[in-house]
């Protein structure tokens, strides 16, 4: 077995950052996606010698992020509904902080997409993946992504209020 | 719809660039709405900011270290098995 080069354990400290906007968007939780992000590394440093030299080290930690959390959000999807709907009414409080109240508004708006419309409009939309690249991330057609990211787009648009915004403008 | 594309392409024939494009947008996404620009830019930004705060947030300790203690480990074995 090959242990991973210093350089490598860097290379995966210097994505934690990432890793973790993309665990907390999908999630929605913060400590979940602490887990996340540390299994993720784990496993990542363990099976360092699958990775290709050469390629893309955040598509490849993505993916292994994003499988994590499909294979557990699939087991914990019953046990989890509670939980949720306790989370979405202490963030619809009014009583909700100036500053974090961006924040909360689009963890919120995230949280009401579906699954796959949620994990697509994330890695094209805000983690700067292209649809290719999404498309592998998801293991999906480029077209599907497209779609998926289209429709994230539409939902978004009317749980923030944006269209009667953009309606304002003109 | 695509095999058939590619077979009058290969006869070497060039079409209008319009024509091309037009057929290319059927083939990609029949169902999705098309979006009003200025609200995918809107909601493009929004979501920019919103990573991006999360992303420039401390990742705690614990998990730095924990792959800290991996490598020191390893290196600590390998240094070992020279020796």
């Amino acid at each position: 077995m090959t242990s991973p080069s210093p350089d490598f354990t860097r290379a995966l400290m210097g994505a934690a950052p990432t890793l973790r906007a993309f665990a907390i968007s999908l999630s929605g939780n913060v400590d979940r996606a602490d887990d996340l992000v540390q299994d993720t590394l784990m496993r990542a440093w363990a099976n360092s010698a699958s990775f290709q030299p050469g390629t893309n080290l955040k598509a490849w930690l993505f993916t292994i992020l994003r499988n994590l959390y499909t294979s557990e959000y699939r087991k914990r999807r019953r046990e989890v509904e509670d939980a949720e709907g306790e989370l979405a009414a202490t963030l619809s409080s009014p009583a909700a902080q100036e500053g974090h109240l961006a924040l909360d508004e689009m963890k919120k708006a995230l949280s009401q997409l579906p699954e796959d419309q949620r994990e697509a409009i994330i890695l094209v939309g805000a983690s700067g993946f292209s649809y290719e690249e999404a498309a592998e991330i998801c293991e999906c057609a480029v077209g599907t992504i497209k779609s998926r990211v289209n429709r994230a787009r539409v939902r978004l648009a009317g749980y923030l209020g944006l269209e009667a915004e953009a309606g304002s403008v003109v | 719809m695509l095999p058939f594309v590619q077979a009058r392409e290969r006869t070497g024939r060039t079409y209008p660039a319009q024509v091309m494009t037009n057929k290319n947008e059927h083939l990609q996404d029949e169902a999705a709405v098309p979006l009003d620009p200025r609200l995918e830019a809107m909601i493009g930004a929004k979501l920019r900011s919103f990573y991006d705060t999360l992303a420039s947030e401390p990742v705690p300790d614990r998990i730095l270290e924990l792959l800290t203690q991996l490598d020191a480990k390893e290196r600590g074995s390998a240094n070992g098995s020279k020796e």
